[in-house]
Order: structure tokens, then sequence, then C-alpha cells
């Protein structure tokens, strides 16, 4: 097909050209409580074609591009068609010139782990007895779970002879568990991926659920909290990390849209909390988004991109790297942020409220305010602990990261390696 | 003119049958589901463009199989070989067998059809292939320029222009059904800047049109930039519980968030969803009707047949605040005894189905907005939303919008507040709703989520409502 696909771009007398074809494997269950409701499976693929177009105007050079997704189902016709819609769009695409990336070395990359075995079944079922281990309390446990298993395999080829083919595998889980008391019945909602079959993983995000299930049900509704420590922690701080990683993004500098200046502590001066550590690692192990090259096909490399606060570079694309005259780094998945200065028991000597899980934490990505609704979160008000639920957050990042702490304690998740958790004093938690 | 259902699916009509026939052997049911949508994405910002398939496009089947106990599905987009294809469709099943010897199975009963063969043909006024890109993109760049040139604080405006081709066929032993129509939606961006940071805001436009939804895209672009200065000078609201008006978009985000996901009946199934307990019981004020279905509306959810072959219905779900139904996709409502109402809504032929909105909304009442802002000591309009989250077990609400206008003694003060955090117990929310304006208006812009997945497109709306609430 990508034969197919070349020879047609050739015949169209396009010149610059990017193929990614994806191939998807899967096998699914979707369990209610311990029984099984559904199993699926997929097998399909699509090849993804950028075509370029090079045209000059008083004396300007633009490069134009649209992107088509073609299948192995389509007929020579089809593609031809597809390609010249493609190429006709092209033409009225008017970005200012840039290069489109090589590197000429072809270049496999193999995935190895439980989750590229041909066949999944015996994964699937370890996979599910690790989830259910810690299901058993008459009380509450999984009320319903999804597991997906699914199996990338990636080519890039261009133009500019790059050719590299790698795996991805990702094992994903939607979880909700509940707790039922005579008066109150609740639940939580967890979904999250992993690359490779990790026992303790599942067993613990399960572990964990039920617990925060089983507080959440003998929560009360909060009172208006005021000036207080706010704790945040998993995958708030990864949301709120990735803020840093968006404001030093070369699309978003060169528009005016992100706020990192190189050479600058982004946090400000006089900084009494902890000075950001930020480094974007494309090879991450436990991350299932790892890859070695970017849809653009830049290759990726580990890069430092603060340090003791500082932006020490941009990173982004090759489109707008091109234009600010960087480096082109390219899209990275992942990233890591070193420990901060304190264990999160030293937060707690003071009254605190650590927030354990939002409806829907919300970080927006330009103007940095954020918050949510509070499912459920712990009250220390320096004398006893109480559970609450119900009230909600907002504030903004700017105005929070002069003075805030990072934990020593560590989380690996998806695409993130840091500090599990966060916290800022003089917070207001809205209550009735 | 009429949308033509794809040639790829047509052709490949005869194949499935075929398909079907054979499986039918040794299968109590099969039914299988063709998609071929095509779409393109048109943007346009200050420092460039682009034009790219839109991520709504798909080609491909989902085969859905009864094994014995429950339903096994098999996703492809390939169909070269029959037996081939067969073979892989008997795994998927036998694959359900071996794992049911250890783990326990839900056991359905046999989906029994009745004999129906149907085609629906959407239409649109232009259509978008015939515009061509060379008139889109040059429409979107003359938005661009005109809004740019009104505001010195503006950083950027992105407007998008999207349209999806969406062509579906269904086949089982007594279904062969196919639709194919049209839906496009547009976005403006405004991006603007001063000393105290960075704002932006949206507008969207949607509907089942073709280009003729850029001109609607005209008319909102001196609103759109208003309300980005109207951010740059906003305040932090202090939190607490409100007097509120919500406007047509943030009742439709309600409608959506606090009452639609928690009447999908697949929740029933899980015992997921607190609506179970209160059916037939007032959960909203008398003032409160609220409807969904793919009948109800012609908005971007609207269709002949759901991704299970069933028809698409109009549901009162809130009847004078009362609860009275649920909505359901196919599965959920056998196992529940219920009647499904045409609700079974897949992200792709990639993905399960689940029991999805389509077009949900409050219908519209008599007040005036004026009468509603006249009664009000102290609280806030709020406009438009960026986002929202369910709880169907609990009826937590979480909505966010974008700004609220400061109403004191019965007037608009001119003061601004962004973000609003609105949080509170779904029923409560629903029952302090005291005045409901005429108005009606319903949007299908961007994804309806379940969790954290599952996208698909819905339209929300309703008129102006007035209620109490808790902001932050």
């Amino acid at each position: 097909m990508i034969n197919t696909i070349q020879k047609q771009l050739i015949n169209a007398e396009i010149n610059e050209w990017t193929i990614l074809e994806k191939k998807s494997r899967s096998r699914e269950l979707f369990f209610i409580r311990k029984d099984l409701d559904m199993n699926r499976s997929k097998d399909v693929s699509s090849f993804t074609v950028t075509v370029f177009k090079d045209y000059s105007e008083d004396c300007k050079n633009y490069r134009g591009s649209a992107t088509v997704v073609l299948g192995n189902n389509m007929t020579e016709e089809e593609i031809s068609e597809k390609l010249k819609t493609a190429i006709y769009s092209a033409s009225f695409v008017r970005n200012a010139y840039y290069p489109i990336p090589s590197y000429a070395n072809p270049q496999v990359s193999e995935n190895s782990g439980r989750l590229s075995e041909r066949d999944l079944m015996p994964v699937l079922s370890e996979i599910t007895e690790s989830l259910f281990k810690n299901d058993s309390h008459s009380e509450g446990g999984i009320n319903s779970a999804e597991i997906f298993v699914n199996q990338y395999e990636f080519h890039f080829v261009s133009s500019k002879g790059t050719d590299v083919s790698y795996k991805q595998n990702r094992g994903e889980i939607e979880l909700i568990c509940d707790w039922n008391k005579a008066d109150k019945s609740v639940e939580l909602y967890n979904m999250f991926s992993f690359a490779d079959y990790s026992p303790s993983l599942i067993e613990d995000e399960c572990r964990t659920q039920i617990e925060q299930c089983r507080f959440r049900a003998e929560a009360g509704n909060a009172a208006k909290i005021e000036s207080v420590n706010i704790v945040l922690r998993d995958y708030a701080v990864r949301e709120m990390m990735d803020f840093y990683r968006i404001h030093s993004n070369v699309q978003g500098i060169f528009e005016g849209t992100a706020r990192g200046e190189k050479g600058k502590i982004f946090q400000g001066e006089d900084v009494k909390g902890d000075l950001l550590d930020i480094i974007l690692d494309p090879a991450l192990p436990h991350s299932p988004f790892s890859s070695p090259i970017d849809k653009d096909g830049v290759e990726l490399k580990k890069i430092q991109l603060f340090e003791k606060g500082k932006l020490l570079r941009y990173q982004g694309s090759q489109q707008y790297s091109h234009y600010m005259e960087e480096e082109a780094s390219g899209l990275i998945p992942n990233i890591v942020v070193e420990s901060g200065s304190h264990s999160v028991d030293d937060w707690k000597k003071e009254p605190y409220v650590e927030i354990m899980t939002f409806s829907d934490f919300q970080m927006d990505p330009m103007t940095g305010d954020f918050g949510g609704e509070i499912r459920l979160a712990i009250y220390f008000d320096g004398e006893k602990s109480i559970p609450i639920s119900g009230a909600s957050i907002s504030a903004c990042l700017f105005d929070v990261q002069k003075e805030m702490y990072l934990s020593k304690e560590r989380l690996d998740i998806e695409n993130y390696s840091g500090p599990r958790y966060l916290m800022f004093p003089g917070g207001t938690i809205s209550g009735e | 003119m009429n949308v033509q259902i794809s040639s790829f699916l047509q052709d490949h009509r005869v194949k499935l049958k075929e398909l079907v026939s054979l499986l039918s052997k040794e299968f109590k049911y099969i039914s299988i589901l063709g998609c071929d949508s095509s779409g393109t994405r048109y943007q346009m910002m200050k420092t460039g463009s682009s034009i790219n398939e839109s991520s709504w496009a798909e080609r491909g089947f989902v085969c859905r199989i009864y094994n014995g106990r429950g339903y096994s599905e098999y996703s492809f987009s390939q169909l070269k070989d029959i037996e081939e294809t067969a073979a892989a469709i008997r795994q998927s099943a036998e694959e359900a067998v071996i794992l049911s010897k250890s783990l326990n199975q839900v056991e359905y009963p046999l989906i029994e059809e009745e004999k129906w063969s149907e085609s629906f043909r959407g239409t649109v006024k232009n259509s978008p292939v015939q515009t061509g890109s060379e008139t889109i993109i040059n429409q979107l760049k003359a938005r661009m320029d005109e809004g740019l040139k009104m505001a010195d604080f503006l950083v950027d405006l992105r407007v998008i222009y999207e349209y999806v081709h969406i062509s579906k066929i269904f086949i089982s032993s007594n279904k062969d059904l196919d639709q194919s129509y049209i839906w496009s939606q547009g976005y403006m961006f405004p991006i603007g800047k001063n000393e105290k940071g960075i704002k932006y805001t949206h507008k969207s436009f949607s509907g089942m049109k073709g280009t003729e939804l850029l001109d609607e895209m005209q008319d909102a672009l001196k609103d759109a930039i208003d309300e980005v200065e109207d951010l740059l000078n906003s305040e932090r609201l202090v939190p607490g519980e409100y007097d509120i008006i919500c406007n047509p978009a943030m009742s439709g985000l309600i409608a959506h968030e606090a009452f639609g996901h928690g009447v999908e009946m697949d929740m029933f199934v899980k015992k997921r969803a607190m609506a179970a307990d209160y059916m037939n019981k007032a959960v909203a004020s008398e003032k409160v009707n609220m409807h969904d279905g793919a009948a109800a509306a012609d908005q971007v959810s609207s269709y002949l047949f759901d991704d299970e072959g069933m028809g698409g219905a109009n549901s009162k779900i809130i009847d004078k605040g009362v609860l009275k139904m649920g909505i359901s996709d196919l599965l959920s409502a056998l196992k529940l005894g219920t009647k499904p109402t045409g609700n079974g809504k897949r992200q792709s032929f990639e993905r399960k189905t689940y029991t999805r909105m389509t077009n949900t909304f409050f219908s519209p009442g008599t007040d005036s907005l004026d009468d509603m802002i006249s009664s009000i000591d102290r609280g806030y309009l709020l406009e438009n939303f960026s986002s929202g989250m369910e709880d169907p077990k609990n009826w937590g609400i979480q909505c966010v919008a974008v700004k609220g206008r400061e109403i004191v003694n019965g007037k608009l003060t001119g003061r601004i507040v962004s973000p609003v955090f609105l949080t509170g117990f779904v029923p409560d929310l629903l029952k302090s709703i005291s005045m409901v304006s005429p108005d009606l208006e319903l949007s299908g812009s961007g994804a309806c989520g379940k969790g954290y997945k599952e996208f698909v497109k819905t339209s929300t709306g309703g008129p102006y409502l007035k209620t109490k609430g808790k902001l932050a």
C-alpha cells in the first residue's frame, strides 16, 4: 500500500510528502461487577498522508500542506482521488516555508513486554486477575471495568528518505468503584494506561480507588475553608506540570500565547517554593506514548527544558522551530519532573486540605486557571482529619507558582514521572 | 441538494449480506454496521493555516454476534475475503467461550428484530465539496482579517470550519438500512492579551448543514471579540450560593451533564445511576420539561437509525418536573426489559456501543430574560461554557461557564467574573428553577465523552433558566 501511495505521489509530481502507516490490533473485555459483559477484538489499519506544495509570492517562499487518511480498503482510483484533493487543498494553505525533517538511516524499534505477545488471551486473564485481587469487601468494590490491550505498529516514511518502523503497546483500564452504606452509595471513576503489564500497578490502583470510595461514603459536605494549605496529587499534579511544557512550546511562543522566555525563571522573581527541573524524555519506559519520532518525522531525543526554574530552551514542532530559528526537538510526549524539597508528611503537620480526586480537574493551558468540583478530599483542621466532598476550588497557576512545593514522593503514570504531590498555601475551598 | 451515500458501502452491500447469511447458520444473531465517513477541517490562524482530514472520518465495519450467552464484537477495516473475515468473527465468539470457563458471563436475551428496510438521505444547501477548499479557506481568512482589525488587544483569531459526510449501512437477517447526511461545525477563537494576562473565548456553530454555515459565522464576530475584552477585564468570583440565570448554551450543558448522562440506561444496568430510583418522581420544578432524541431536533445527532440499527426517537425525559423515562441502547434495554430508544452510539466502528445522548434540551417557557434579571437582588448571568462533567451515581454536577455577568438590585452592573465553576446536587439545582424563557437554541459543536473516552457528536440547548447555584 505504501508503494502504491508513493507511486501516485510521484505521478502527481509531489516532491515532498510523509506517510504514517498505523496498524491497530486489540482485545477488549467489559465487566459489570466481576462478570464479563462483552468481549471485543479489533484489526484495523490506516495511512496518514501529508502532501506539501511550495510556491513563491512577492519574493517570499511559502509551503502549503494538506493531510488525508487512506485505508487499506480503498481502490487505487479512490487513493488517487483523495490525493488529488489533498494536493489541490495544499495549494491554498499559506504558511511561511519550512523544511521537513530528514534522517536517512532506516530504523526499526522493537517493543518487548507482556503486551507485545501475539496471543493476548493469557495476558488478559492475568490483568483481570490483578484487577479483581483486592475487590474483596462486602460493602463495595469494582462496580464495572473495561480492559483494553492495544498493539500498534507504525511505519513512517518520507520523501526525505526517513524510514522508521516502531511499535507501541497500550493497556488501558477504565475502573469504576463504589461503596455502599445504609444511607449512602457513592462511586469514583478512574482511567489509566500503561506500556507493559504490571500486577502491582493494577492492584494498587484498584486498592486505592476502593479505599477512596470508602472515604467518600463517610465524607460530609464541606464548609467554606479559607487560607489553608492545599495539597494536590496524582493526575492533577501531572496536568499542572504539563502547563510548563505548553508554555515553552515554539508554536505558542511564536503566536504570542505562551509565556516562557528562554533564560528566565518562569515562576518569576523571589520564588519561595520549589524551582522546577523538567526533562522531556521520548523513551520513558513506562509510558505508552514513547516514540522514536514525532508526527512530522523529527527524531526525538531527551532534552532538559527547565533547570532550577530557568527555561533553557524552547521545544516543539519542526515548522515552528524553523520559524523561531531553534533546533527542533519535535513533539515529545513524556515529561519528567525532579522531586521537590519536602515529604508530603512535612506538610501534614499544619492544617491542610488534600484533594484526593476531582470530578474533572480542569487546567486551562493558556490562562493558567485551574480547579474543579471535589469528589473527595481530606481536611485536617490541626486536630482531626475528616473526609469532605462536594466543594470546589478555583485558582490560577500564575498566582500560585511563586510559592508551590513539590513532594519527594514520586509517581510514574502514563506520560509522567515526577512528584506525586504539590502543595500551595493560602488556598480557598468553596463550601456551604 | 440530497447527500449521496458512499459508493464503498453500496459496493460492499452484497458481500455484507453474504457474510451475514454465512454466519447466520452458526449464530442466532448477527449484524454488521458499515461506516464510511469523510470530511475536512479547515483552520485559519494569524501565523498560518491548515487543511486536514477530519478526525471524525472513518471507514470500516463492526460485526456483532450472539455467542450463546451474550454478545461478542469484531471491528475490521478490510473485507477482502468473506471466509477469512468469518473466521476472525468466529474467533471472537470462541474467545468468549474460553473466557466463560474462568469468568461468569452476563447473560442477555436474544435480539428479536422485526423486518425493516429503509434509507435516509440528508439535504444541505451548499455542498462543501462543490464549494471547494479555495473558497472555504478564503472565507475563513476574510473573517480572521476582519476580526483582527477590530481590536488591538487580539493576539490571534483562529477561525475553523469542519464538515463530515456520514454514510452508514446496517445489515442483519431482518434489517437492511442505510443513511447518509452531512453535518458541519465552525468555531471562532479570539485570543486577547493585556497587562493582566491572556484570555480567550469561543463562539461555535453547527448543524445538518454544508458551507451555508460559514455565513452564520460572520454575524457573531463582534460578539466573540467583545467577550474576550470582557474576560480581559474580568475578576475572580467570591465563592458562594447565588441566584443565577443560565444562557441557552449553559442551560444546554446542565441538561446534558446534570440529567442527560444521569438517564443513560446502561448506567441503570450497572446500578450507577441515581435516576433509576427517581422514576415517576419529581426531580425538578414544574416548569422543567426535557427531551432527548435523534428525532427530537434537527442537529448534529439526528439520524434515521442508531449504531445498533434501532430507529431514532423523541424521548420526553422530564415532564413538568417529573422524571418519566431514560434513554437506552439495545442491549441495556434487553437486560432491563425496557424499550430501546435509538440511543446506541459508537465513537467509531472501532469502539463499543454505549447508551449516548443525541439532541438533549430543556423545552422553552414563557418568562422573559428582562424579568429574570430584574427579579434578582444579587447574582450572576452565566454565559457559555468551557467544560462539564457528569456524576450519574451521586448526581453531583460540575459545569464551567466562560463568564458570569454580575446582577445587583435587578440590574446588570457591567462587572464580569471568570471562569465560573457551577457545582452542586442536580435535583437541588433543577428544583430551584423558577423562570424559563421562550428561547430555544441547540448547539452541537464539540464532542461528548463517556468518562474520559468514547467521544460522539451530541447537541444540547435550552432557554434562559433562572435558578440557584453554588459558584466558585
